[in-house]
């Protein structure tokens, strides 16, 4: 009877064992779930087109403006300026809200260049879509153009040598504008990359995630657009929809849902999970995590592992000159630390994100908005907290600057900067570009300047590392300097104790210990007359 | 005195300038010259592309003058040899005229 | 071997291989519970949590025979308790031992526990280990707690039962194997647990309450 039973557990646990081996290796063997899915769904190479445009007639004549160009693309895709015109990249409006509040052309601001001025200011419009900043309409080719070219210079050179006589310099001109306007294609990372790479001024100033190091990058920077791996464009996961391309963080979040290809073949395949799936890993209890981190944080360990990002701005150090001239100090990374006309700067590489709280919205000031200078005024912010639905955890670029504030009206304000418009760039009067620009918005300005350490938010969602890179669990589970150490209200296994037990528990282990050694020695000193006996 | 002075540092001030221009290039067209220096060298020295960001204020006179003269040296040689000496005497006229040391630099936010 | 000692089957092959088992799995679970809890570092957080969860489900799964054999068999009856000769125990080991006095409660076949380990036993088997289970298990499963419509709890209050509990049964470790060496001799008992044969003193009897 015993025995059978002996026997009946060995078995059993024997086939537990051999179970729980064998579930493991063969989920080992069965690829990630969206994967084929998202093959399907994508275009993996540059035959998706069934047009040549150097074919198209249309395309066939001299242009001499970069209008002319829009109406021979418009000839064909007749809705294309339609679509367009209501996107964000066109208005650069909040779609989600009425009205002119939220948006580039808004009274949004930030703390790098502050503000377009609602799109008065010419250099922040140079990245507008259009063939010059906001006016002449739409310039289809900022994102489909398959050639770089500078057009307004290249019309400008045009126009001179045509008047100057220039023929041969003119039909050489003109057969680079030909050769461009038939270069179509869907956008590439340049065509994205000419103005997301280069936000807030420069190249990596703005996102830690987001520089010209992924116009080419290695796999082990970027494991979906690797160019030794995926390969990925940025249209991958910035799927379209009448030309409003989605993943754009404003007060809405980029995806309300979470759903994968698995389970809607045409959701949109903007989120990690759209492909992965809330379960990709092999292990169980690392999936467990997935309704409280986001997957960035684990694997995206660092933010600016190529190309250092600016940190820190300060702006109340701008306007300093040497014999009577702006000039520019260059420190590590060969990045300035130092610009007459923007200020001091500090510049980090492979930065260690901040965690915070979000369920994919940022909220963010106004020029409109009150603040309370007494404190460091956070511009921006993720919205969320723990126990929300969508809420995750997720790593952020914390953006610090010390940018102008009014000190009557306690409002964030909007300096007017460009050259090409007398602003401060030129000028270096803040008086002066601080009141062309507070009217520009139509804002009071009380001519008292002052200063505000600010903080401006950026969720990091690029630059995803290979798996092998991910983060290990002790960069959390730890008991000190973990990277959630900020993060309250909830007990993590590994960084959480509850010290009285762990005194206490300690304690009487340690008491225990001392007992049974006592008692041991009272033992080996009592046996000697034992053994007499 | 102060006479014989002045007459001396007006002299050697004629001199330097004699010897500046001697040695100085024969000036090309300028305008041009921005057109092929935009063309052929901005296409790769910009932010964000191969080569070093350039533009007329990147270097002084003197290194534009001596980039010219040995440009053999440089990586992208066999692109120099695609243009005509016309073509490379105007890109340095108009990146001369515009250098950071020049009376009038090109102004690049 | 001592003149007045004999030798009685004491331990059952499934009791023997149940203890050792059981002494293996509190090993794993303390070594690997203590690193997730941050108090070293030795085989890194993740492998220590798949090997505490893979264990601690073995446990479970083995602890369910157990409790079958114990019913089955009538072994329950070994881990009832009692306060009779309980002072006396406490006073044995306490003073008698060290003056050579024989063990009061002498082992025998009906009863392989005297009253402090019947208590100490049932104490271990019906309320820590099932709650460390239940706790272990309801930690494992944190995900599922709202499908489960168990809410209420908290990861806080699950995780502090399961540690206090996870010192407790530390703590037993350290006495309990101090105990081994109690014996007339020091490797007496362990040997018993390994064999199956305890030595008893010839002269002991068995006393009603123990042979019920």
């Amino acid at each position: 009877m015993q025995t059978r039973l002996h026997l009946i557990c060995v078995i059993t646990l024997a086939a537990c064992l051999a179970f729980s081996w064998q579930t493991q290796a063969a989920e080992e063997s069965s690829p990630a779930p969206g994967r084929a899915m998202a093959r399907q769904a994508g275009i993996m190479s540059g035959d998706w087109t069934t047009a040549d445009h150097s074919e198209m007639e249309k395309l066939q004549q001299t242009f001499e403006s970069g209008p002319e160009i829009t109406e021979a693309c418009l000839s064909c895709h007749s809705k294309a300026d339609d679509q367009l015109s209501h996107t964000i990249h066109w208005k650069w409006l909040s779609p989600y809200e009425d009205g002119d509040l939220i948006g580039k052309a808004g009274y949004s601001v930030n703390n790098f260049c502050i503000s377009t001025n609602k799109m008065e200011d010419q250099k922040c419009s140079s990245c507008h879509i259009g063939w010059n900043g906001k006016e002449d309409g739409i310039n289809c080719l900022r994102c489909h153009g398959g050639a770089d070219m500078d057009w307004q210079a290249q019309f400008k050179d045009y126009q001179f040598f045509k008047e100057m006589g220039e023929t041969e310099l003119v039909e050489e001109i003109q057969a680079d504008i030909k050769k461009a306007v038939t270069d179509i294609t869907r956008p590439t990372r340049q065509n994205c990359g000419s103005c997301h790479f280069n936000g807030g001024g420069g190249e990596a100033v703005k996102h830690g995630d987001l520089d010209a190091s992924l116009i080419k990058p290695k796999r082990s920077l970027d494991v979906h657009m690797g160019i030794d791996g995926q390969d990925f464009s940025c249209t991958r996961c910035h799927t379209t929809q009448e030309h409003q391309v989605s993943g754009r963080v404003y007060s809405t979040p980029a995806v309300s849902e979470r759903k994968s290809l698995v389970e809607d073949d045409l959701a949109p395949k903007i989120s990690c999970e759209s492909c992965h799936t809330a379960t990709p890993h092999k292990d169980g209890k690392i999936n467990d995590h997935t309704d409280m981190v986001a997957c960035q944080s684990c694997h995206i360990p660092e933010f600016a592992r190529a190309h250092a990002t600016e940190m820190t701005w300060d702006w109340s150090e701008a306007g300093k000159l040497k014999d009577g001239e702006p000039y520019i100090e260059k420190g590590k990374y060969d990045r300035p630390v130092y610009k007459s006309i923007k200020g001091t700067f500090t510049w980090e590489k492979d930065v260690v994100p901040k965690y915070y709280w979000y369920n994919g919205s940022v909220a963010a000031l106004t020029a409109k908005d009150v603040i309370d200078p007494s404190k460091t005024v956070r511009v921006s912010h993720p919205v969320g907290e723990r126990g929300e639905d969508q809420s995750r955890i997720f790593p952020f670029k914390v953006h610090w600057a010390n940018q102008p504030y009014d000190k009557v009206n306690n409002t964030l304000v909007t300096p007017l900067l460009s050259k090409a418009n007398d602003g401060y760039w030129k000028t270096f009067d803040w008086q002066d570009s601080l009141s062309r620009g507070m009217e520009i918005m139509d804002l009071p300005w009380s001519g008292e300047l002052g200063f505000v350490e600010t903080t401006y938010v950026f969720p990091t969602t690029h630059m995803v590392a290979p798996k092998e890179q991910a983060l290990d669990c002790r960069a959390c589970h730890q008991l000190e300097d973990g990277r959630l150490e900020n993060l309250a209200g909830f007990y993590m296994p590994g960084r959480d104790h509850f010290p009285m037990l762990d005194y206490g528990a300690w304690g009487l282990a340690i008491a225990a210990l001392a007992a049974v050694l006592l008692h041991a020695i009272g033992r080996i000193m009592a046996s000697p007359g034992k053994r007499e006996e | 005195m102060l006479k014989k002075l002045t007459c001396l540092f007006l002299a050697a001030g004629f001199v330097f300038v004699l010897i500046g221009t001697a040695t100085a290039f024969e000036q090309g067209n300028e305008r041009k010259g921005k057109y092929m220096f935009r063309k052929n060298c901005r296409s790769c020295h910009q932010e964000g592309k191969s080569a070093e960001p350039l533009n007329p204020v990147s270097k002084t006179q003197a290194q534009w003058e001596r980039a010219f003269e040995r440009y053999e040296r440089l990586e992208c040689a066999d692109e120099w040899e695609g243009l005509s000496e016309t073509d490379r005497t105007d890109i340095l006229t108009y990146l001369y005229n515009h250098a950071y040391d020049s009376p009038s630099p090109a102004t690049c936010e | 071997m001592n003149e007045q000692m004999k030798k009685i089957y004491l331990y059952t092959r499934y009791e023997r291989f149940w203890h050792w088992l059981q002494m293996a799995l509190i090993a794993v679970l303390l070594a690997t519970g203590l690193e997730v809890h941050g108090v070293f570092s030795l085989i890194g957080f993740e492998r220590a949590v798949d090997v505490h969860d893979f264990v601690g489900l073995t446990w479970l799964i083995a602890f369910f025979f157990f409790t079958f054999w114990l019913f089955t068999t009538g072994e329950w009856k070994q881990y009832i308790p009692t306060t009779r000769k309980m002072l006396i125990v406490i006073r044995y080991y306490s003073y008698g031992i060290f003056r050579g006095e024989p063990h009061p409660v002498p082992k025998s076949k009906k009863a392989k526990h005297n009253p402090l380990q019947r208590l100490t036993y049932l104490s271990l088997a019906a309320v820590m280990l099932p709650i460390q289970m239940i706790t272990g298990l309801l930690y494992w499963s944190y995900n599922s707690w709202g499908a489960w419509g168990l809410d209420f709890l908290t990861m806080g209050a699950v995780a502090f039962i399961h540690t206090a509990m996870g010192f407790g049964i530390l703590i037993f470790v350290i006495i309990h194997v101090y105990m081994t060496t109690t014996g007339h001799t020091v490797f007496a008992h362990i040997k018993a647990m390994i064999t199956g044969w305890e030595d008893v003193e010839k002269s002991a009897t068995v006393e009603e309450w123990e042979a019920r």
